[in-house]
């Protein structure tokens, strides 16, 4: 095989020195890029990207019609950890107020909810592609979708974890209060209330995406 | 093998292709500054000269790893096959779906010489923005074909900077036809950088090198070839790509390097990411989250086993084509 036809593409070589010369470089004010900024800044973007579902529109209370199942078994399941723990001072942030009542001293108990299972796929999904930010999705997540549960991330733990279709969130018991409270707003247990909430928040592609693999 | 030996395995593996992904994210990431000098437009095209050689693979994935890094990306396609609005999940999602045009905006936009008429795709993930496809695209190849070939490029490439300009866009990526046909020919004009996927049978070297250099010479395009690069090609045969990419650098010479990525080959990974709309580092992610080993969950989905090593791929081809597109050519 010649190589004489591909010499054309000695062209774009020259044309693109030719561009670069005519080309005024804009100052960007800085020889430093800042690529922690960058990707931190972009981490950001990918999370706040993911919250495009809309907080429900209607307050009427959902029920689920006689003889139809709800979605995926409903109940909230409490366990007590060995040691009590001492809660994190609360900080401000911006996703809501912080907890108020995780006065010194008080359990701490991890709540279970029983999701759906395209839920707990999808939230598999994005837990592993952002791990470190998975607390803080679930917080938005209820912050977002039910505008009622002001949650701040350092009221969920990093000790979330998955067992089948099962999340397990640390939750402050303040927030507990207030998805308990906004789900029987809405007729659903809590577990129901949340597989509601975080179908509506997470991406429905991402939902849908794995139905069929 | 022990299962859990196994599946520790499977982690890791998954663990070291983030991890590749991370390192070319954030090499992308670095780089993007110096892009963002370079002279604008930058249309990149994946040119080949026959179909299923990997351009619109390419596409979908180098763009989706550019707007992950931070580059404002506009994935433009221009085969009636649409197939970016699949592989980039828009066709499957009923909330998306219904602001596919069938490519209509675009060719009215090519037709009007007006690029404020196109109706974009916008965030079909962050930063990443889609002009579809369908079978309005055809008017547009028929219409080209009654344009008078000078103006055809000018066409083309009018819209594309109108569409940069409107959308502050650091980098197009154009899915063609395969460089024979005439919306093909198109897109190697309206380019600045082109790159070559290639594959070892004796017909992607005749259409994908020569067919391609042939046109590029008379069509008068003058796009630079950043390079080429091996594309779906079976891991085991190590010593036919390590003949090929030899071939390939003789007969590239200095024109362009070969790219030392080479983008495995999964036919299951190609099905379930058309099917689904996932990237390939979507597709990873979801392998090495729900994957199981058939003894611990026969109903577990089940993935293709090299889907990270597609995923890290498809980074280090995006990091190889960026460097490439900012170094100055001798």
């Amino acid at each position: 095989m010649s190589a004489d036809p591909l010499s054309a593409f000695r062209r774009g070589n020259d044309r693109d020195r030719d561009r670069r010369a005519e080309h005024v470089t804009p100052d960007t004010g800085t020889d430093e890029v800042d690529v922690d900024g960058v990707l931190e800044r972009r981490r950001s973007e990918l999370l706040q990207s993911t919250l495009t579902a809309p907080p429900p529109t209607t307050s009427e209370p959902v029920s689920t019609p006689p003889g139809e199942r709800e979605p995926q078994v409903a109940n909230i399941v409490t366990t007590t950890p060995s040691a009590p723990t001492r809660p994190s001072p609360p900080a401000a942030h911006p996703l809501g107020p912080p907890p108020t009542s995780n006065a010194a001293g008080r359990v701490r108990r991890p709540a279970v909810y029983n999701v759906s299972k395209e839920v707990a796929h999808g939230l598999r999904v994005l837990r592993g592609a952002r791990e470190q930010d998975y607390p803080l999705l679930i917080a938005t997540a209820l912050d977002e979708a039910a505008a009622k549960v002001p949650v701040a991330p350092e009221a969920i733990r990093k000790r979330n974890r998955f067992s089948g279709e099962r999340i397990t969130v640390e939750l402050d018991p303040s927030v507990r209060e207030a998805i308990k409270t906004a789900a029987q707003e809405r007729n659903l247990n809590a577990s129901a209330f949340v597989t509601q909430l975080l179908e509506q928040w997470i991406p429905s592609r991402v939902l849908r995406g794995q139905l069929h693999l | 093998m022990d299962a859990t030996l196994k599946v520790q395995r499977g982690t890791r593996r998954a663990a070291e292709a983030s991890h590749t992904v991370a390192s070319g994210l954030a090499e992308l990431a670095r780089l993007l500054p110096t892009v963002r000098q370079l002279p604008s437009p930058r249309v990149l095209v994946f040119a080949a000269g026959k179909g299923g050689a990997g351009k619109s693979s390419s596409t979908a994935n180098v763009g989706a790893i550019l707007a992950a890094a931070g580059y404002r990306t506009l994935v433009i396609d221009l085969d009636i096959q649409a197939n970016q609005a699949a592989l980039l999940g828009v066709a499957q999602d009923p909330d998306r779906a219904g602001e596919l045009d069938d490519g209509r905006s675009f060719l009215s936009a090519v037709v009007a010489g007006d690029g404020d008429l196109v109706r974009p795709l916008i965030e079909v993930r962050p930063d990443l923005h889609l002009v579809a496809a369908g079978l309005q695209t055809r008017k547009l190849s028929d219409y080209l074909t009654m344009t008078k070939e000078a103006e055809r490029q000018r066409a083309v490439r009018v819209v594309i900077d109108r569409l940069v300009q409107l959308h502050d866009i650091d980098v197009v990526v154009l899915d063609s036809r395969p460089a024979g046909e005439l919306l093909g020919e198109v897109s190697l004009l309206a380019a600045d950088y082109i790159a070559i996927p290639l594959k070892t049978d004796a017909l992607s070297w005749n259409y994908g090198f020569d067919t391609i250099a042939r046109l590029y010479a008379e069509s008068g395009a003058s796009a630079r070839l950043l390079g080429s690069y091996l594309f779906a090609t079976g891991s085991a045969n190590t010593r036919i790509q390590a003949d090929t990419r030899r071939e390939l650098e003789d007969k590239l010479g200095d024109i362009a390097p070969v790219f030392r990525t080479v983008i495995p080959h999964s036919e299951k990974a190609a099905k379930d990411q058309s099917e689904s709309g996932l990237t390939a580092d979507e597709y990873a992610m979801a392998s090495a989250a729900l994957a199981k080993p058939f003894f611990v969950d026969p109903a577990a989905p089940k993935f293709a086993n090299n889907s990270d090593g597609i995923s890290s791929a498809y980074a280090s081809l995006a990091v190889e084509i960026v460097t490439e597109m900012v170094r100055i050519p001798e």
